[in-house]
């Protein structure tokens, strides 16, 4: 920068430091010259020297200061002091003395040593040196600012004294000192605040320049959270597929909700108890509102009927926490859904599980369905096939048989990564007419799920799974915004 | 999932035909399989249906691939002759394990690929098809040593006794369940009871005790065994037959015969195995319909005999068809759809967009959501995800009231069900005493709360939490954002002085939406601060959306 426009940059502080710096100084010989205290001198100073006007340059020093023991000589005497200011009226004995015994021990050396007491038979008379003697360290004991080495020596042995490291701070002029200083102008407008505006001062004024290039400290405003920010671009893409989302069920259902009623018979291996939820409080059971009687029976003959065995109630109307959001398409297929129609939802559900780098004991499925009169197993591929370009940006997919206790005939879609090679990226089949019939449903229906975890990794960049509900206001304060053309 | 592991060499000559890798590897996708690992020549079969015990093992897995690939068509027949054996069942097992199939499989050559495979199977059906061999149990035996009728019943815990399998001592039934580890592993299942199920030879040994082992004298196979007697016992008749079937129909494949034994119960008789193919009629139009095929009669009459089914006779649209004794999974025309779409390749199907206007849209939940986080993002406030799923200690700090507890939760972190955003959110802000404050976060999520009015007990609501924690935060400062939430909402609300036992005294207050209670506000109590580890004042506010839907509907 030029240095007339740092000249005309600086702030009233720098303006009122900048001056002293003529040569190197102490960052308390500026504060004492400039009449500032050292904290806004050194900021003025740190100002200036981000703008390569002045240099700071930080040293460690010793500084002899008092101990706690020493301290307390700051407001009364030194022993050896007051023993021989006590001795002027006359001999003393020990214990007339104004001293502690241990105040005592300390200074009587001292004085015999320097020939300015005698002491016999316990009683303690002053010399003639002594009347007059003044030890060198005495005119100095309160600031310590000229205290030689021996005395140094002597006090710090009687555990008076120490020595700390101390960090000083220096400030001297770089060449651009030299070039900036004539520039410098009292008579620029600082702030522009309402008075200023108000009375018209600043017309035919110049204004302070800013540096505005240099880091300011961050400041955090609002946004989303990273993963359901995520997952609500996943809805959009729903929405323009041309899918009605379901509202929010519940996350408390009976086993009959959460299972049967999908046709998954009482023993299936997912209803086992290490692969759900159950409930000890406030019920464990639900009750069966009336209205409901006639469809469960119906469930229920339709199961004893094709799997071939014997129905439990109790079992049915055990509660859960949602173990996968296919329940969600159960409640959508008992309250008569439109035909033809397209739903989906993206609902939390809850599985007994390690808690690691990949796996949660709660996460978030995409479910959706699709009912009408005219669709077959092509439609059903054909949408994935649109689920895979939409979601995972690929055309290159593969189909398997696959097995869910609701679905058939049943499909897995995969999909090639370009460092994973083919991943399983979703599953899907058309609802099975056992499952249907109790509903009264008589229209073909597609269901889908989509693996949206795997999705929401790759998009969000991360690796570990349990990141999506981040307790770490650090990384959500600085997360990149989920937004993709 | 069941994984089981094939030896490539003994599939190869088992199919008749042999195959690099990826042959194998594209042949198992197309039949509802992955291939799992390849090592030292063991393949590792990752095969999806849970319904299909006959497929886990290398043999049937080979009988489909021969389908599939032309090799062999139709249903699989099977020959079975009577061996005039009895196993007579004691009515005393009604209770505990009510039923029982037999069968013999004659002049076997296992070698070591077929007893490992047979081994397998009888772990792969018992664990998954058989509900850890709660519904079904097999057991495996040296058909030469045993001597007939066999009788299947009940016994006291003390008072037999003999060598169960890898063992060398006689132990009690009660014994077995205490220090044999298969006893303790499946002890649970006979907790219930006083005597235990057990099945005796003619001479009164031991033959097994299902479902826990076998007699370590009578049902210890190897390699070498030719002649095999197989017992299969369970709580459902019909898994029982099915895995009986799979088993027998696996050992064919080794070059086995079969004899059937007939299966005494007080009250009935039943000749087992029964490996007569089963019929089932399937309308051909139904098939094109679900699968959107358009098929030839010869077309479709190829894929039903490359799935293993045979074409009985054809009426019209109606085709009577058989198929293998050893599926269950056959309950409606719809299972044939599927067999009928593998024959003909998924990936051969070519794609369509279903043809059908429909309009999107998000649900009304969501078109609030998007609302009111966009407010409080306007107000400066971060977005923040916690779990549903928490602990007492979470909320005994944050002086709330447990609702939904887990019965078996994995880790007391996570064992019970919040009944409010509260307490998630001063666990967040706790986790963060170092970042610069202010803070402004807030979260919108599930909770379950209590409702004697609903069925489950508990009704799940969608909640929003606001909370500002800084040096000088206020009542004032979070109630100016409610009202700014509120206000542009449209929604009519007004506050009542309340107190609550987790925001200072005379500092909080009842949030009304329509009259009716929504939510609170309030500058949280120092002892919940203190709770949390959290030396900065914190003023929060909490509201329910889906009240807040209510009255906006």
């Amino acid at each position: 920068m030029e240095p007339e426009r740092i000249a005309r940059s600086l702030s009233e502080l720098e303006r009122r430091v900048i001056r002293y710096v003529d040569r190197r100084r102490s960052v308390s010989d500026v504060a004492r010259a400039a009449g500032l205290s050292e904290v806004e001198t050194m900021r003025g100073l740190q100002y200036l020297s981000n703008k390569g006007v002045v240099r700071l340059i930080r040293e460690e020093q010793e500084r002899i200061v008092h101990t706690e023991k020493g301290k307390a000589y700051l407001n009364q005497p030194l022993p050896e002091r007051r023993i021989l200011d006590a001795l002027k009226d006359g001999p003393k004995s020990i214990s007339e003395l104004p001293v502690s015994k241990e105040e005592f021990s300390g200074a009587i050396g001292l004085l015999k040593k320097e020939g300015l007491v005698r002491f016999e038979r316990g009683t303690l008379t002053l010399t003639e040196k002594g009347r007059n003697f003044v030890f060198p360290w005495e005119r100095c004991y309160d600031r310590l600012d000229c205290l030689d080495e021996e005395s140094f020596k002597l006090l710090n042995r009687r555990g008076l004294v120490t020595k700390e490291k101390v960090v000083a701070w220096y400030a001297e002029p770089t060449e651009l000192w030299q070039e900036v200083l004539p520039h410098v102008r009292d008579d620029l407008i600082d702030s522009i605040t309402p008075e200023i505006l108000r009375s018209g001062e600043w017309k035919g004024r110049e204004f302070r320049a800013y540096d505005v290039v240099s880091p300011i400290p961050k400041r955090y405003y609002g946004k989303r959270q990273p993963y359901y920010e995520f997952l609500r671009r996943v809805k959009d893409r729903l929405y323009a597929l041309g899918f009605q989302e379901e509202e929010p069920g519940e996350i408390v259902l009976s086993m009959f909700w959460n299972s049967n009623a999908l046709f998954m018979p009482q023993d299936h291996p997912a209803s086992d108890i290490h692969d759900i939820y159950l409930l000890s409080a406030p019920k464990t059971h639900a009750e069966i509102p009336p209205e409901w009687e006639e469809y469960l029976e119906r469930v229920k003959r339709v199961h004893e009927r094709s799997w071939g065995y014997k129905w439990s109630d109790e079992k049915a109307w055990r509660l859960v926490l949602r173990s996968h959001a296919t329940a969600m398409s159960a409640m959508l297929l008992a309250h008569k859904p439109r035909i033809p129609g397209k739903y989906f939802t993206i609902s939390r559900v809850f599985r007994p599980d390690e808690f690691d780098y990949k796996h949660l004991l709660e996460f978030n499925q995409l479910d959706g369905v699709v009912l009408s009169d005219d669709i077959s197993f092509r439609d059903l591929l054909g949408l994935l096939k649109d689920f895979a370009r939409e979601f995972a940006g690929t055309d290159r997919v593969k189909f398997k048989a696959g097995y869910f206790p609701f679905t058939e005939p049943s499909v897995e879609l995969f999909v090639k990564h370009p460092e994973k090679g083919w991943i399983e990226i979703g599953g899907a089949g058309m609802f099975r007419e056992e499952l249907l019939e109790p509903f009264d449903i008589h229209v073909p229906v597609i269901a889908w799920g989509l693996g949206i975890g795997r999705f929401a990794m790759m998009e969000l960049g991360i690796q570990d799974i349990r990141e999506f509900y981040s307790k770490r206001l650090g990384y959500l304060r600085s997360a990149r915004k989920v937004w993709r053309v | 999932m069941p994984k089981y592991e094939v030896r490539k060499e003994d599939l190869e000559r088992l199919v008749g035909r042999s195959f690099t890798l990826e042959e194998i590897e594209d042949l198992l996708f197309d039949l509802k399989a992955e291939l799992d690992d390849y090592e030292d020549g063991i393949i590792t079969v990752d095969y999806s249906d849970t319904n299909r015990p006959d497929m886990w093992s290398v043999e049937g897995l080979a009988r489909e691939m021969r389908g599939y690939l032309g090799i062999e068509r139709g249903c699989p027949t099977y020959d079975v002759r009577p061996s005039g054996l009895e196993l007579r069942v004691d009515s005393s097992v009604q209770r505990v394990r009510p039923f029982v199939a037999a069968a013999i499989v004659k002049n076997v050559n296992l070698g070591d690929a077929g007893y490992e495979q047979l081994i397998q199977l009888q772990d792969k059906i018992m664990l998954t098809y058989g509900r850890k061999r709660k519904r079904v149990a097999i057991g495996t035996h040296n058909y030469d040593l045993i001597s007939f009728p066999l009788r299947y019943t009940t016994a006291d815990p003390d008072a037999v006794s003999f060598v169960p399998l890898w063992s060398d001592r006689k132990m009690t039934l009660r014994e077995i369940l205490r220090e044999h580890e298969k006893g303790r592993e499946y002890a649970h299942l006979l907790e219930d009871f006083d005597r235990y199920p057990i099945l005796l030879d003619a001479q009164g040994r031991v033959v097994s005790f299902p479902p826990i082992i076998n007699s370590n004298d009578l049902g210890n196979i190897g390699p070498e065994t030719r002649n095999i007697f197989i017992d299969v016992t369970g709580t459902d008749e019909r898994a029982v037959m099915t895995a009986l079937n799979a088993v027998v129909a696996a050992l064919v494949e080794r070059g086995g015969s079969v004899e059937s034994v007939t299966i005494v119960y007080p009250d009935r008789t039943v000749e087992t195995p029964d490996l007569t193919p089963r019929q089932f009629k399937v309308s051909k139009s139904y098939v094109e319909r679900i699968s959107g095929l358009h098929l030839t009669e010869e077309q479709f009459r190829e894929l039903l005999e490359r799935a293993r089914y045979s074409v009985l006779s054809v009426d019209g649209d109606l085709w009577t068809v058989a198929y293998p004794a050893y599926r269950s999974d056959i309950m409606h025309q719809r299972d044939v759809v599927e067999d009928v779409l593998i024959a003909y390749g998924y990936n051969r199907v070519e794609p369509k967009l279903p043809n059908i206007m429909t309009k999107g849209g998000a649900s009304e939940y969501t078109k609030l959501e998007d609302a009111v986080k966009e407010l409080l993002i306007g107000t400066g406030a971060q977005e923040i995800a916690t779990f549903i799923l928490t602990s007492r200690s979470v909320l005994e700090r944050a002086k709330h009231v447990p609702v939904v507890v887990l019965q078996n939760p994995m880790t007391e972190t996570f064992s019970l069900v919040r009944p409010a955003l509260f307490p998630t959110v001063m666990d967040f802000l706790s986790a963060n005493t170092g970042e610069d404050y202010p803070q402004r976060v807030f979260e919108v999520g599930d909770v379950v709360v209590y409702d004697g009015s609903s069925p489950t007990g508990t009704r799940t609501e969608q909640h929003v939490a606001y909370a500002l924690a800084a040096s000088n935060a206020t009542y004032t400062d979070v109630r100016q954002v409610l009202e700014f939430l509120l206000d542009p909402l449209g929604v009519s609300y007004e506050l009542r002085a309340k107190d609550y036992p987790f925001y200072v005294p005379g500092r909080s207050a009842e949030l009304l939406i329509g009259g009716a209670p929504a939510g609170h506000i309030g500058e949280v109590h120092p002892e919940v601060l203190e709770a949390f580890g959290v030396e900065m004042p914190v003023a929060t506010f909490e509201l329910s959306l889906s009240k807040l839907l209510e009255v906006l509907r």
